[in-house]
Parts: structure tokens; sequence; C-alpha cells
């Protein structure tokens, strides 16, 4: 399945772990890291375009300032 | 031990997306911010910003690459600006204060119906001079022209000032003295063509940063032939850049400035072309004896450099210096002049002595030449200046005391000529007649006097036992002393139209809404005006505004200010500056949203292209023989260089100063040079008081700090006050840096920190006056002795002694 390292930067940085508990209940995502600037999240989705949904979706929330996406790696066989 | 390939590939994207997170990256997806145009809050430049919000959050604010004014670039305080709006303490609701002293919220019906009832009651009883109303250069235009319409055109008080006046009046009586109209001829594209930059009593580099990056700029650029010139008793970081800097001692730059212009006319290096179109006074005002050129010059011979070089601490070689680089054949010469002349008892005379120079040696209305007074905020012009905001004055730079204007303002406002107040001397200082009783209820809007004030803690006292309104964002020291206090929202949250120092007439759009229960001053003042007038019996016209031909449809006479919306007031204050010296007619909304750096006065077409005014007082052909051209293209629009209310209304004369203010007597359409002699009790110190204390600001903290102190960056930048005093005075008192000094003075004394600096000379120390913990101007006395009215910040006697 491919998977997605990305950052998320929150509008309000004093709000950064209500956005993190957010993320962490969305499908597919996994909160790594709370930074100073931003949120770390790894992604995974059955395909690639599902994957740019899930993006789509969290940068258009009111929330979310910018998304920027750091790793892409979308290989069809990802476990041996 | 061994990973899965999937956690391999997952980790690679984990640590990508932390570094990611670490610093600031471009979206990918989403909606980009929203832009829109604005101008700084935080001084008197002006500079344009892009203000990028989302939703109702403004998360960036950088310079806006297309200003003519800054291109692009913007200061430490306007990194900082949106963090204004976001402050733990911005008041949300109006507050009334309660009989144990503490402040209680209530509605916004309440608290306009008791500002309304009690200021009728107090103008039923005892007269309309027994209320007032006290704003500043952060209102808008429209705010300021609807405060001056309700409390001059309905409610009948000429009891209408600004704290922006604390900065200017000098400037403005100086202007008027000296050209017949308040405002600089030229503009701030003079900096780029200029050839000596002469800083008077400014320290451009930290309290107008853009500005002095064109300074730069220009030095940089030509740097054998451009030369700057610093007047200013301290070593500050503008005259660290000087190429020669005139250290004068504090009181004697009347002697210096007289001993400039004797060294012109002894040298000649005077220009009979530019005297042609003066004429010589002495003293100020319209009653002085007049002169003649060789009486003047006889004048000036008391000064020569080397009968006052040890009275002004100056060597002679650089007063001659001075004056030779001003006067240079073929050059231009700008003079940028502030607080350090403004802020005196002989404030008036020092504008005007500056304005000599550039009279007797032409150096004005040319390419890189004029006399420009910088203004202290970013809407001094507009709010104060241009529409009425003194005492004795009505918008379009009109007077009370003159019947024609009465007429056309009462004309336009559709309320009867003699609601109007006359002026009179002790309407000039409200705080006074605060603190004497006549006024009995005070509107403070946007302003922080309990502050800013010098003796703030006697006029403190009158506030507290007034009636005392105040319009605010955040809560002041004014606050504390008000009855009422009225949420206000702020920059970036309320739309208006604001006026720099170079006659240039900005946009401030409302980019998001403002806290829920604060409101915009003008709504505040719009409300007010219907209750008042409706308790008073008066109403006034309103009118639809055709915003291209002027022509007004009465729509109705009610009780109100005749406009409901900013842009109707704005349509209205055209309609009064029509055909005036402030000629703002050709600056309708569309165009000012239209071009970055808006629009300059005159402008008298409404013409998309037409911007305005770059060069006042000279002729379309003075300005092509000039300039090789009539106009210059900006990146959108052009500016003409020549002055358009002279081109409509025909003036004759390739240069006409044809202000008509009463100060320049009958010199018709002549400038005044005035032969002003340097007053005997310069040396203000003795053996009680042997400092001068001077206050000022400080980069990274603007006024009173009621904005820049909540933010963090810049308070952490300056946290608080503290004394500049030499080392040789340090070493003489015994006071180690940071050690606690005590200054003293007439008014009061406080305590200090020292910071012991080369800033100010041997005599002297400085303290900046933004800090709400160490108000400093709590200790400044109040002098009555200036011409204009100006507190003497500048120059106070004082002592200091180890804590």
């Amino acid at each position: 399945m491919p998977i997605a390292g990305a950052a998320v930067t929150p509008l309000d940085r004093g709000n950064s772990e209500a956005l993190a508990e957010k993320l962490s209940a969305m499908d597919g995502v996994e909160v790594r890291g709370v930074t100073g600037e931003g949120i770390a999240i790894v992604m995974e989705a059955p395909d690639s375009g599902r994957l740019k949904r899930i993006s789509e979706e969290i940068a258009a929330w009111p929330e979310v300032m910018e998304f920027t996406l750091a790793y892409l790696n979308f290989e069809d066989e990802v476990d041996r | 031990m061994p990973i899965s390939r999937r956690q391999f590939i997952r980790a690679a994207a984990s640590a990508a997306a932390l570094a990611a997170a670490g610093t600031p990256g471009r979206a990918l997806a989403g909606k980009p911010l929203d832009y829109e145009r604005s101008v700084c809050a935080l001084c008197g430049v002006g500079c344009t910003v892009l203000v990028g919000s989302k939703g109702n959050d403004v998360v960036e604010v950088r310079g806006d690459a297309k200003s003519p004014i800054n291109h692009g670039r913007i200061c430490v305080k306007g990194l900082a600006l949106s963090s204004v709006l976001y402050g733990r303490d911005r008041l949300k609701s109006p507050l009334l204060r309660q009989p144990d002293g503490g402040l209680a919220p209530i509605g916004w019906n309440e608290a306009l119906g008791l500002l309304a009832t009690t200021f009728s009651s107090l103008i039923k009883k005892h007269g309309p001079e027994s209320v007032a109303w006290y704003g500043s250069g952060q209102n808008t235009t429209q705010d300021a022209y609807a405060a001056s319409k309700l409390f001059k055109g309905i409610i009948g008080t000429p009891n209408v000032g600004s704290s922006a006046a604390l900065g200017v009046s000098s400037a403005v009586e100086g202007y008027q003295n000296s050209f017949g109209s308040d405002e600089t001829a030229g503009s701030m594209d003079d900096i780029d063509k200029a050839d000596c930059i002469f800083i008077v009593g400014a320290n451009v580099a930290e309290t107008y940063p853009m500005l002095f990056r064109r300074v730069v700029n220009r030095k940089t650029a030509f740097p054998d032939r451009v030369r700057v010139i610093v007047l200013d008793p301290c070593l500050t970081a503008t005259a660290r850049f000087a190429d020669l800097h005139l250290r004068v001692k504090p009181g004697y730059d009347m002697h210096l400035l007289n001993s400039m212009a004797h060294v012109m006319a002894r040298e000649g290096l005077l220009d009979g072309r530019s005297t042609g179109h003066c004429e010589f006074m002495a003293g100020l005002g319209p009653k002085g004896a007049r002169l003649d050129i060789e009486a003047y010059t006889k004048f000036l011979d008391a000064y020569a450099p080397e009968r006052v070089a040890m009275e002004t601490g100056l060597a002679s070689e650089d007063i001659l210096r001075a004056a030779r680089w001003f006067g240079r054949r073929g050059m231009s010469a700008l003079s940028l002049s502030g607080a350090g002349i403004n802020q005196r008892t002989d404030g008036v005379e020092l504008n005007c002595l500056v304005h000599n120079l550039h009279l007797l040696t032409g150096r004005i209305g040319t390419p890189g030449s004029g006399s420009m007074a910088l203004s202290g905020q970013v809407n001094t012009a507009g709010a104060l200046r241009e529409q009425g905001g003194f005492t004795h004055c009505l918008p379009g730079m009109r007077r009370l005391d003159n019947e024609a204007h009465r007429q056309e303002i009462a004309d336009i406002w559709g309320v009867r000529p003699e609601w109007l107040p006359m002026a009179s001397p002790s309407s000039a200082r409200i705080f006074d007649g605060l603190a004497e009783g006549r006024i009995k209820a005070i509107w403070i809007n946007s302003a922080n006097p309990a502050q800013s004030l010098p003796a703030a803690g006697v006029y403190a006292e009158a506030m507290r036992g007034a009636f005392t309104v105040v319009s605010d964002a955040y809560p002041t020291h004014t606050t504390q002393l008000a009855t009422l206090v009225l949420p206000a929202t702020i920059w970036g949250e309320k739309e208006g139209v604001m006026v720099q120092t170079d006659r240039r007439a900005q946009f401030s759009p409302m980019v998001i809404h403002g806290p829920e229960g604060a409101a915009s001053d003008f709504w505040q003042i719009v409300e007010a005006a219907k209750l008042m007038g409706k308790k008073l019996g008066r109403k006034s016209t309103y009118r639809v505004i055709d915003p291209a031909t002027g022509v007004a449809r009465r729509i109705r006479h009610d009780y109100g200010l005749g406009f409901e919306t900013e842009r109707e007031a704005w349509d209205e204050y055209r309609l009064c500056t029509k055909g005036t010296d402030v000629d703002l007619w050709g600056a309708t909304y569309e165009k000012l949203h239209a071009h970055s750096g808006g629009v300059q006065w005159p402008c008298t077409s409404i013409d998309h292209d037409n911007r305005g005014s770059a060069k006042r007082y000279i002729s379309r052909a003075r300005a092509v023989a000039l300039y090789g051209t009539d106009k210059v293209e900006l990146p959108t629009g052009y500016a003409t260089l020549y002055d358009q209310r002279m081109m409509d209304a025909s003036m004759a004369g390739e240069v006409s100063y044809y202000g008509g203010g009463p100060a320049k007597g009958g010199a018709g359409n002549k400038a005044v040079i005035r032969a002003l002699a340097a007053r005997t009790d310069a040396g203000v110190t003795d053996a009680e008081y042997p400092f001068v204390l001077i206050t000022g600001r400080w980069l990274e903290q603007f006024n009173t700090g009621t904005f820049t102190m909540r933010l963090a960056m810049l308070r952490e930048m300056k946290p608080a006050a503290y004394a500049e005093i030499c080392p040789e005075d340090a070493i003489a008192l015994g006071i180690a840096n940071s050690a606690k000094v005590r200054i003293s003075t007439a008014a009061g004394s406080m305590t200090l920190p020292a910071l012991v600096t080369e800033r100010p000379q041997r005599g002297t120390v400085f303290v900046p006056w933004f800090d709400s913990v160490n108000p400093v101007n709590r200790i400044m006395p109040d002098s009555q002795e200036s011409v204009s009215g100006a507190p003497s910040f500048k120059l106070c006697p004082a002592k200091i002694s180890k804590a």
C-alpha cells in the first residue's frame, strides 16, 4: 500500500495537541510527533488516489494552515 | 532486530515528515491564504503591506513589493503587526464603573444610551463646551470626520482634540507660518533624488525604519555625491550613519539654523529666483514687520558661526560645512524633521527656520528637494491636520473663525451654521478644561492620555473625576480611569482611509471580524450621534452623493450624521475637500483600492490612473522645465509633478504658495522667510536641575506600548524603559550600568535602571516613553509657552542621582 509522510502546520500553534488528536482519529493516519512548527504524520492507504484524498481533506480543515508532503512511496508491495 | 520492508518505508516516511514539521513548508493542496492590501499602523511611514488571512484569522503580514513607499520591505514592528489582534486581554464588552470602583460588563444599548444621556444632559445644563472629544492618529479619517461632525456640527463644541497633536502641532504652525498651508510640498520619492539629506530632530533609523532604508540606499548608491547631515543632541543610530553629526547642545538649535542661513547668505548661496517668491517678515504670525532681504541678512550677522559655535557646542567648521553641503550649486537638499524640534516650546520657530533654509536656497519644488515634517502616527494627517481635528478648525483645513468656511461646512453637513462653535484660546487645552471643571465629560478614542500627556498624573485625576468614556481595544492607564469603557476593533478589523507624511491617502481594509462584543469606532460614533441628536433636537441631512460628480441628492433630514457606512462618510469628506488645499476629490474608494501606495492630494480628478500630485506649489510648465515631463509613471497609474490645485484653479505663475492661512498675513501667493531670534533662555538647566531630560521612541516599541508591549517578540526585545546616560556622567555620579537612578523634574520623580551608553551627550538623559510601568511623561512638566501648545518633551530640566 502507498505510504506517505507529511507535516501539518496548525493555524494556532497553541492548538497543536487538539489537531493531533483529530488526525489520529483518521483512518490510515498516524501522528509521529508534534514539534514547535507542526505535526508529523504518516499516512497509509490502499492506493495513491486515496492518499491524495486524505491529504486534501486534511489541508481543507479550517484549523490547518499548511499541509506539506515530505515523502511518498507508492510501490505495490511493502510487506515481505 | 529485523524489521519488515513496510516498517522500513514507514520509518522513512516518518523521518521525512518530522524533518518537514521542524521547518515551514509549501502547501501541497488546500485553499491558499487570502491576501488584501493594507497599511501598517505602527509608525508614520505607512508601509503598504499584504495581509494574509484564512477564515477569520490573520496569519501573515508582509511588505507589498508594488508599494512606492517601502518597496516590499517592512520592519520588525510590521512583521509582528498581526499579533496586535490577538492579545489575551482584548476588551470584548462595554464596561461601566461600579460604586466599588470595579468595572462591570453592560450591553451596547445601555452603554451608548448612557453616553448619549449623560453628554446631552451636561450640554443642556452647562453648554456645549462642557463636553469634549479626544482622538488619535490611530483613528481612520472617517472615524475622525464622524467625530468632528458630531462634536462641532451637532453638539457645537470646539473641544475636539487628538493625541496626534502632541507630535505635530509645531510642524502644523510652522507650515502655516511659512507657506500659509499645512503639510509638505514634496514626496518621499524626493529621498531617491536628494543630494543633501538633512535630518533634523528625528531618529529616522529607529522611528521611521523604512524611510531610513531609502536614505541608506541613496547614500550607498552615490557615496561621494550625497551628504547626510543629522542635527540631534544624541548619538542615535541615524546620527551614526551621518556624514556630519551636528550634536548640538540642547536648546541651541535656533542658533545653529540661523547660523547656517547666515553662511548661505555670506557665501552667495541664496537663490534669487526662490527668494523672489517670498516675503521677509520678523517674528511669527501675520503682524510681524516686513523686511527686505538686506535687513534679513543683517539680522543674521549675529549668528555667524564664529559667534555661535561655543553656545551650540559645535565647531564653526561643522556649521560652515553643513550650510555649504545644503546649498551646493546645482544640487538638491531635502529635510526630514521630527519630534525633536516639534515637541519644544520653540518648535514653531524651529520648523520655520528649517523652511527658511529651503526657501533661501531654492531647495524646494525641485527634484530631490523639500522640507518634510514627519508624522508620528499612521493617520496623523487624515485624523487631525486635514479634517478639522484642531479646536479651531473644520474639515478641509478650514477655520471656525472664517464665515465662508462655516457656511460651506454647514451646507455640506446639513446643519445650521450657528450650531458650529467658535474657537476660544482656552478650548485648545482640553485637559486643562477637564482639570478646571469646565469640561465635565470627555470621550477618549484610541488614545492613552493618562500615559502620554505631560504631567499625566495631574490630568489622570481630572479624567477620574469627570464622566470619561474610553474607546480602546486593550486596557490602558486611561481605561483604568474611565467611567465607561467601550471595546473597539482595530487595524485589520475595521476599514478606513489613512493619510501619511507625504499627503498620501491609503486604504486600510477590514480583513477579519473583530472579537465578538467589540465594535468599530466609526459605528460607535454614528450610533451615539443618532441618540444624541435626538436628545438635543438636532438633525443633519442624509443624502446620496454621486461619487463621480459630487452632486448630492437629499434623502431625508434626520438624527445622526448623515451617513451610515465608512464609504458614505468618505464620499462626503471628499466633497468637503473639493477645491481646498487638501483636495481629495479624486481619491475615490475604487482608486484607493486599486493602487498600491494610494493617492497624494491634491488629487482633483477622479480619472482612475490619476494618483494625485507628487509636488505642490509648482505649475505644469515649471514641472516640465525641471523634470522634462509633467508626470511620473508608477507601477499602476501616475502622479503629476505639478500641483493639480494650481492647474484646476488656473493660478498664475510658475510657483505659487497659495495657502491662505491667516498666519501668513498679507503675503498673498508668496511664502514667508521669517527672521526669528534665538531665545536667550535656551540654556534651560540651572543649579537645581543641571541635566536635560529627553524622551522619545525605540525601534521596537510604538507610542505608549498599547499594541507593541503585547507582541511577545517586541516585548522580549525591549521589555522596559531605562535611563540612558553617557559614560562621563555615569562616572561622575558613581552610577554603574543597570544601577537604579532617580530622575527628578519640577513635575515629579521616578526611578529607573541606568543604561550607560554613548547615545546621550554629557548633561543629558534619554528615556523612552512606551513603558506603562514607568511612564516618563508623568514627570514632564506641562509647559504652556509654545505657540502651538506643543509639550516640551525634548528639553526638560532634570537632575539625576543614585537611587
